[in-house]
């Protein structure tokens, strides 16, 4: 498909508080304007500058598609985005589905846990998985992206794998009431980096004492956490794929 | 005279124009040579630079005039002029466009925070005076931009392209939700 009349905006959550939570987008946006796909490349926040609105009328262009970088079909997706880039004088706006739709982003969470469970030998029959999400009681929908990857993980042959959450049950906290008595965790964050939430508020939950990747003790048990999703050169082909389909 | 074609100015950042391009750096910088300034080749580093204040911290209020000095950024061309200005001032050429065109469609706060979560919704009903606190300790105490929203005007001034605000942002909501409480 080409794209040579129309723009590309990356539409964000942001943050007020934290400088990386946009980062990767930001950096996304970056590496797709240099690829010249687009007539042009922006990226817009909710929490930060610019507003979707202000991302809008920085364009030249008539045409926009947006890609919500969420990783659910949930409040934002289905609310508000549509809301923002539905009434826009000038440009005429299609929203995509968001990158959480991807089927990659099964493939990204399962090696993700593949890669922690090989730097310790482990078993995957042996490894109880956490998918870590947010869920909100807005919207059902972010609750069922986390569940459908624990699905998908419980089909490669993990002891377990569940969904825990931040704003719904089970929650992350009470983590241990949701794996086996015993054996290694394997925690994977259902979160866009580096915000909040996938740094330091789900380390700090689980009892971790940073949010690298990688393993740690915690009272007894050994947990795996794995890295946050987003990554600009994970995300680049996903987004120009999502912007594509009609 | 379109300042995206000739030397200009933007908040407190300015620009001078040669043959080949734009050198942009903060107006507190002098005329002297970029020699004695840090280069900043691309628009990711630009945004380590800018998205920081002197100590470090992050500084999501991008209108507020507390950016690092040291630095200078070489754009080839109008264009990329364009996008370093996106990166610095995030939004503001686009609206200096669309007010000068007529094209803002311009609002009150309550419009605004009709569009939020609930709690800046309730701000509708009572919240009037935390507004206009948030307004003198936002606006007008740490923000560069003009809030068109309350019904201030930019100034027109020759090569310099005025920050607008069309809309409170989500610090404003922040602090005013704060100072209500």
């Amino acid at each position: 498909m080409e794209f040579k009349d129309t723009a590309l905006i990356l539409a964000g959550h942001g943050s007020t508080k934290n400088a990386d939570s946009s980062r990767f987008t930001r950096e996304t946006a970056h590496r797709l304007r240099e690829r010249g796909i687009f007539a042009e490349v922006r990226a817009g926040f909710w929490k930060e500058e610019p507003s979707f609105a202000d991302a809008l009328r920085g364009l030249q262009s008539k045409r926009a598609v947006v890609v919500p970088w969420f990783l659910a079909k949930g409040y934002f997706t289905t609310q508000i985005l549509p809301r923002e880039f539905g009434e826009t004088a000038g440009v005429e706006c299609r929203v995509t589905e968001p990158i959480g739709s991807r089927p990659e982003i099964l493939e990204l969470v399962v090696g993700r846990a593949e890669k922690l469970c090989q730097i310790k030998k482990h078993q995957p029959r042996d490894v109880c998985v956490l998918v870590a999400s947010h869920g909100t009681g807005l919207h059902a929908g972010s609750r069922r992206a986390a569940e459908d990857l624990a699905m998908g993980l419980s089909k490669k042959g993990y002891r377990s794998a569940r969904a825990v959450f931040l704003e719904e049950e089970p929650r992350i906290a009470d983590w241990r009431e949701v794996v086996a008595e015993d054996g290694p965790v394997v925690v994977l964050p259902h979160f866009l980096a580096g915000g909040l939430h996938g740094s330091e508020d789900v380390p700090g939950l689980l009892g971790l004492s940073s949010g690298a990747e990688g393993w740690s003790e915690v009272g007894g048990r050994e947990v795996g956490y794995g890295a946050a999703l987003g990554r600009p050169e994970e995300m680049e082909e996903m987004v120009i794929r999502l912007a594509s389909a009609i | 005279m379109n300042p995206l074609s000739q030397s200009g100015w933007i908040g407190q950042i300015r620009w001078s124009v040669d043959g080949s391009g734009f050198d942009l750096r903060h107006e507190r910088d002098g005329d002297g040579s970029v020699d004695l300034l840090r280069k900043v080749e691309t628009l990711t580093e630009l945004e380590e630079v800018v998205r920081r204040d002197g100590e470090g911290k992050y500084r999501p209020l991008r209108g507020e005039m507390n950016l690092v000095q040291g630095w200078f950024y070489r754009a080839k061309s109008s264009e990329e002029l364009r996008e370093v200005l996106e990166v610095i001032y995030p939004g503001a050429v686009g609206n200096w466009e669309a007010e000068r065109e007529g094209r803002l469609v311009q609002g009150d706060w309550k419009e605004a925070a009709k569009r939020q979560m609930g709690r800046v919704q309730k701000l509708i009903e009572n919240g009037e005076k935390a507004v206009e606190r948030a307004e003198r300790e936002l606006c007008q105490a740490r923000c560069g931009k003009s809030p068109l929203w309350s019904g201030k005007k930019c100034r027109a001034e020759v090569g310099r392209i005025p920050l607008v605000c069309v809309e409170p942002c989500p610090i404003f909501w922040d602090v005013a939700l704060a100072s209500g409480s």
